[in-house]
């Protein structure tokens, strides 16, 4: 049970680190909770056509199916929280109707291709672990207190957020989201560099002996910075380069926040 | 801002959950090391078992059965064998005295004394291994590790279990429980959204929570003040009319005497003509004076509160045949050719205030329209509506300011009429205040017969059961 509980915790604090984050920063800019609709069919959707077609996508190029289906779901969340980000500027200083079409697409794609992987791994799990091995019972209940205490620690985040406030609320999730993309973005490096793609000879540093990624710390950092204990020079550059272009969008945002923290305020 | 019951709810849910599951993991794992050592006692047990007997009566390769003859029901069969003990009984030289039936023949275990991991039969096994201080022989137990972990879990579910399945009650509860502690300020809420607009009395509600009745008492001050406000500003107008009426009055037979005196005093002509032309422009500017005063308390008199309840059946067609006749030599005056068409209409209204509205139209009318033009009113009824329609061949209104002349003290400009006719802006907005407070449209567009403006005041017929 103990297992079930970490698997799934895991798996259920990365999803909601990103959908709550996105969720707190859409209701500073006043978007409507409409979004929340299309992605949990998505995710859902999503997750069992993935689950259901493991072997057939595993098969996939010479066996390397798997990791890119992983690699395009991270790059998807990754790319679509940057162009959030790149958006967050123009609404902001737009004072009329605040929220376009443009940046509830990119809430959608982000949050759903989040939640895709992530509940796949867990419909995988629970599946192979506990129905088919006999041990529904235990895997299910740990399933449900790991996803239970996910989803709570999701929820105080959210209400974190607001409560610092609408302006500071853009502003910690905006730095949030670019750390979490730029950790989506080196984790599909990881993947590429797993499944062959990329060469992957180097590894910088082994911080295992500090935080080991399997440790409650190691998961947390993994969720919220991409942590890596054994990371390559591609994932790092991979990682710096997306805080890098984070960062310009989001000194761009403070510029024009400074000029328009009155039109939020409504 | 997010709901007061979303915030309450989600995050009483989620201690909950955090609380109640973190605190079933701290269980879970104490169970299961209680287990543990529950099952290591059990090992110990056999094994100070075993050690009662004595080997040398026992053949080799004998095994214990007893538990057949016990055991009936297959379940239980299979619950025995999973908690089965193998176990080896070896002399102090090291050599196989007697084992179970499911025992390996070489030593499951190192020979030292003490808990051990082994593997075995293709499992992992927990061992106990101990030797007779006495002779020195071997004694050694072991259970299979992945039935004592699942035999542990299978109990310590049984703990947990309910907490997992209880939440999403409690989560319901919760939901419901906020609702409850919320419904005061629903209640609060639409007592005030329940009120009609000129509603200012202040708000009563039994059982008003602590945390409310500052809201409460707030709320209430305010709606005095405003009420008061109001009441203020409606007495000044109509104060401040009323005293007006008598300087006017004296002013107007001071005026009349003036010119009476005129006539009788030996003066030139020339002279008398001049006086006599500025006393008369003097006369004009009172009469207008006098007119602005009479509209002003109109206006003020007819607060809805008041008139709603007064309202009464009125003939239309009856009653603008008696205000036609008051202002009929106005009409004539200015050569206007007048015609009255329809039959009788019934419509639920105050007499006072309705004829101050067609008044107010009809003189309007004859003041825009030329002088030998054309004015026509008609009473239609169509359902249960009633249709005044007045019309006249004067040179109307522009479209786009048919909105704004029911603006107090609002005033075409002259281009769009003789800049003779004087007149207080008042005329259309008293109409407007009039109609509105007997839920009538007024509409206003271009006469298709006679070409100038034609206003359209649709009222509600007067029906037996709805005297409102």
């Amino acid at each position: 049970m103990i297992d079930a509980v970490v698997i799934v915790l895991r798996e259920v604090l990365e999803a909601m680190l990103v959908c709550c984050v996105l969720l707190a920063s859409s209701y500073a800019l006043g978007a409507k909770r409409i979004w929340l609709l299309p992605v949990t069919l998505f995710a859902v959707g999503g997750a069992l056509l993935y689950a259901t077609n493991l072997t057939a996508l595993t098969d996939l190029f010479d066996g390397r199916g798997q990791e890119l289906t992983n690699v395009l779901l991270l790059m998807l969340t990754g790319a679509s929280l940057l162009f959030y980000l790149a958006q967050l500027p123009g609404v902001i200083t737009q004072k009329t109707s605040g929220v376009t079409p443009a940046l509830y697409a990119s809430l959608i794609v982000a949050s759903a291709a989040a939640m895709v992987r992530e509940l796949a791994e867990i419909f995988i799990y629970i599946f192979s672990y506990g129905i088919a091995s006999g041990q529904t019972a235990p895997v299910v209940s740990g399933a449900v207190i790991g996803a239970g205490v996910g989803v709570s620690l999701g929820i105080f985040i959210f209400f974190g957020l607001l409560w610092l406030g609408k302006r500071r609320c853009l502003q910690v999730s905006a730095v949030l989201l670019s750390l979490i993309g730029a950790g989506m973005m080196s984790q599909a490096t990881r993947f590429l560099v797993q499944s062959g793609f990329l060469p992957g000879e180097h590894i910088v540093w082994d911080s295992s002996w500090l935080i080991s990624e399997s440790s409650l710390t190691g998961e947390l950092l993994h969720a919220l910075l991409g942590y890596d204990a054994t990371p390559g020079i591609e994932q790092l550059a991979v990682y710096f380069a997306s805080l890098l272009i984070a960062i310009l969008l989001l000194r761009k945002l403070s510029v024009n926040q400074s000029l328009d923290v009155d039109s939020l305020r409504h | 801002m997010i709901s007061i019951r979303w915030f309450l709810t989600l995050t009483l849910i989620a201690l909950l959950v955090l609380v109640s599951f973190l605190s079933s993991l701290r269980g879970y794992r104490e169970s299961m090391a209680e287990a543990e050592t529950l099952f290591d006692l059990q090992l110990l047990e056999h094994v100070k078992l075993l050690g009662l007997l004595n080997p040398a009566s026992f053949l080799f390769g004998n095994t214990l059965v007893i538990a057949d003859s016990v055991i009936t029901t297959p379940a239980e069969l299979e619950l025995s064998l999973q908690l089965l003990v193998v176990y080896q009984i070896f002399d102090r030289e090291e050599k196989l005295v007697i084992r179970s039936e499911n025992s390996p023949t070489e030593n499951m275990a190192a020979f030292e004394p003490g808990y051990q991991h082994a593997e075995f039969n293709g499992y992992s096994w927990r061992a106990l291994v101990a030797q007779d201080p006495l002779d020195g022989h071997w004694i050694m137990a072991a259970q299979r590790n992945d039935v004592r972990y699942r035999l542990a879990e299978a109990v310590t579910l049984q703990a947990v279990l309910p907490g997992v399945i209880g939440v999403p009650i409690a989560g319901l509860l919760i939901w419901w429980i906020v609702g409850l502690g919320l419904r005061p300020i629903q209640t609060l809420a639409a007592s005030v959204r329940a009120r009609e607009a000129g509603d200012l009395n202040v708000v009563e509600l039994d059982d008003i929570p602590k945390e409310l009745t500052p809201l409460t008492q707030s709320t209430n001050d305010l709606l005095t003040r405003l009420a008061m406000a109001f009441d203020r500003e409606k007495r000044f107008a109509a104060d401040a009319a009323h005293e007006l009426r008598t300087p006017i009055s004296v002013l107007k037979v001071q005026l009349h005497n003036l010119l009476h005196d005129l006539q009788s005093r030996q003066l030139p002509d020339a002279a008398v003509q001049t006086t006599r032309q500025s006393l008369q422009e003097l006369g004009q500017g009172i009469d207008s004076l006098a007119h602005l005063i009479e509209q002003i308390l109109v206006l003020n008199r007819t607060t809805p509160d008041q008139y709603m309840r007064q309202f009464t059946r009125i003939n239309l067609l009856a009653l603008v045949q008696d205000v036609v006749s008051n202002e009929f030599e106005q009409i004539l005056a200015r050569d206007q050719i007048f015609s009255l068409d329809g039959l009788p209409a019934f419509v639920s209204g105050d007499d006072t205030a309705l004829r101050s509205l067609i008044q107010n139209l009809l003189v309007n009318a004859s003041k825009y329209t030329p002088l030998g033009g054309q004015i026509t009113i008609t009473i239609l009824q169509e359902h249960n509506k009633v249709l005044l329609k007045l019309e006249d061949s004067g040179p109307g209104i522009p479209e786009q300011q048919y909105a704004q002349v029911f603006d107090r003290f609002y005033r075409l400009p002259d281009a769009h009429h003789d800049a003779s006719v004087t007149g207080s802006g008042l005329g259309l907005a008293i109409v407007k205040h009039i109609a509105s407070m007997h839920q009538a449209d007024i509409q206003l567009s271009r006469s298709q017969n006679l070409g100038g403006l034609c206003v359209t005041v649709i009222f509600q017929a007067y029906q037996q059961d709805n005297p409102a």
